[in-house]
């Protein structure tokens, strides 16, 4: 699903990764973590091609970033969805019609865009919410649009970008069940995370740890949280 | 399909979102392509002149006060028949006088000399001139014309073309020159809104790359967008310049210019139209390439 070699990302002249080589079959769950700054953010913007590839190979979901024109760009993002850090949902539209962007983008049918909308925000208690403005939703419910709008079109790999950090434990559990589910159903999941319950609970899962810009397979916990 | 509409209708939406700015906009390319239609309704009237006045020649005949009008209008059928000759137009006494008072417009009132008007009966004959030995021909004519009976007096004058030839070619010259400037200052205006709808959806736009939006999804509604502007704002220059073009149909026909402003022929309008429509589109192609 993912292969990187030596790949390094620097803005201006901060390196922010440093000498990357990490890959990752179908269907894996893979945790990624470290300490702020260290730079899962960038990482992950490199995966769905928000930013180049400056050294090293990258290939995602079948496309070589190294060589994909930015014309052939929305190929990849439609098989990678992104949980963004900052959400990135719009917040003079309602729930329903952040969650319906990307299937409307592919062209996807009214009927089913409606019908799996609807599932959607069910399974993640935002059905009431359908059609508030999400400038008038809470943080940990905004959280919950940008995941809704990531899964809604059952991506191959989903990038999660601290996808609970504004949630309680509850609603956090619930939301890794969710992912879970996915997983079952063969995508490829990464969540970059800080919560610490989370990974506990997962013994099972591959834990990858960045430290200034420095990645390490742990597997177990990860030091320097 | 259903996204074709869902996207043509969301490039209008989007510039109804910025309604001020999409009348300034509206309101620049209706001026701009207002000059360019009176400009080029300008040179089609201007060529449709010379072309019918080309080789043109006007006799004007007056007789004198004591003829019989009777016996005039009799003369007056006849002279349309004569060879080359085009067109008559024929004012009794009452007529003249009061074609005389239009060309005053309302600042002489004549109507007091009603039924002993002053004037005398006259005819204007318009002719084509034969290609060769002009000069003779139009001295002949002056004879011919001298000899109907009671005829006063017979002149003649080759109507303005030399005026108009080089007016014609004055407006052929500048043509290609201001229809570039115009459709330049256009192309701008449009290109900036367009630049204006980009930087204020900026957002947006991101966002809908993120989720996999191609790009003709993202570009398409905004040339739907200039699209519109283009073809609005020509379609209002143009309802304006008709509207005008009634206006002035007969304010130049009267003594001595004898000249309708007719519209251009549809087609130049429909090309109008498109070219506008064109400009739009491709300024939004170059707004969103930078
Ligand atoms: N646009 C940018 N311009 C310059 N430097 C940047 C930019 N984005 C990130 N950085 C730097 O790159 C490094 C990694 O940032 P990144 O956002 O990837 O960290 P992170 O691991 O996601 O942190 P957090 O857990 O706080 O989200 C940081 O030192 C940051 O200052
Ligand atoms: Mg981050």
């Amino acid at each position: 699903m993912i292969s990187i070699s030596r790949m390094s990302y620097s803005f201006n002249n901060h390196l922010a990764l440093k000498d990357i080589s990490f890959s990752m079959r179908q269907g894996e769950f893979v945790f990624l973590c470290g300490p702020s700054g260290a730079g899962k953010t960038t990482f992950m913007r490199i995966l769905h091609g928000a930013l180049p590839v400056q050294r090293g190979k990258v290939d995602v979901a079948g496309y070589d970033l190294n060589t994909l024109p930015e014309r052939k760009k929305h190929l990849l993002r439609r098989d990678v969805s992104v949980v963004f850090q900052d959400f990135k949902i719009l917040p003079r539209l309602s729930v329903f019609a952040n969650v319906e962007l990307p299937l409307k983008v592919r062209g996807v049918p009214r009927h089913i865009i409606t019908k799996r909308v609807r599932a959607v925000l069910r399974s993640l208690h935002l059905d009431k919410k359908s059609f508030t403005l999400c400038e008038e939703l809470s943080g940990g419910e905004q959280q919950r649009v940008a995941v809704a709008r990531a899964i809604v079109v059952k991506p191959k790999l989903l990038l999660a970008d601290e996808p609970t950090g504004n949630l309680d434990r509850d609603l956090s559990l619930r939301m890794m069940d969710i992912f879970q589910q996915f997983h079952k159903f063969g995508t490829s999941i990464i969540i970059a995370t800080h919560n610490q319950e989370i990974l506990d609970r997962m013994p099972d899962a591959r834990i990858v740890c960045l430290a200034e810009g420095v990645m390490q397979d742990v597997r177990g916990t990860c030091q320097g949280l | 399909m259903g996204v074709f509409f869902h996207l043509f209708f969301q490039g209008i939406r989007d510039l109804l979102r910025a309604p001020w700015s999409l009348c300034m906009t509206l309101a620049a390319i209706t001026l701009v392509s207002f000059l360019g239609g009176a400009f080029m309704l300008l040179m089609h009237n201007i060529t449709l002149q010379v072309e019918s006045r080309q080789g043109n020649i006007e006799f004007q005949v007056f007789w004198s006060h004591t003829a019989n009008p009777e016996d005039v209008a009799k003369d007056w059928t006849g002279l349309a028949s004569w060879e080359h000759v085009r067109n008559v137009r024929t004012f009794t006494a009452d007529q003249a006088l009061q074609v005389l008072g239009e060309s005053f417009q309302s600042t002489m009132d004549l109507e007091h000399l009603k039924g002993r008007s002053p004037l005398p009966l006259t005819a204007l004959l318009e002719c084509q001139m034969p290609r060769e030995d002009q000069k003779k021909w139009a001295s002949s004519m002056v004879k011919r014309l001298k000899a109907l009976p009671q005829v006063e007096r017979v002149s003649f004058n080759p109507l303005h073309i030399d005026l108009l030839s080089s007016w014609v070619g004055m407006t052929r010259m500048l043509f290609w020159p201001v229809v570039g400037f115009l459709l330049t200052v256009v192309a701008l205006v449009v290109g900036n809104t367009i630049k204006q709808a980009l930087l204020m959806r900026q957002d947006e736009l991101e966002i809908l790359r993120f989720v996999g939006a191609s790009r003709a999804y993202i570009q398409f509604p905004l040339f739907v967008g200039g699209a519109f502007q283009g073809l609005v704002g020509s379609a209002i220059a143009l309802l304006a310049l008709k509207l005008g073009q009634d206006h002035l149909e007969h304010v130049f026909n009267v003594p001595p210019l004898w000249i309708t402003i007719s519209f251009f022929p549809s087609s130049y309008a429909l090309a109008m139209l498109g070219v506008l429509t064109l400009t739009g589109v491709l300024s939004s192609m170059v707004a969103l390439r930078n």
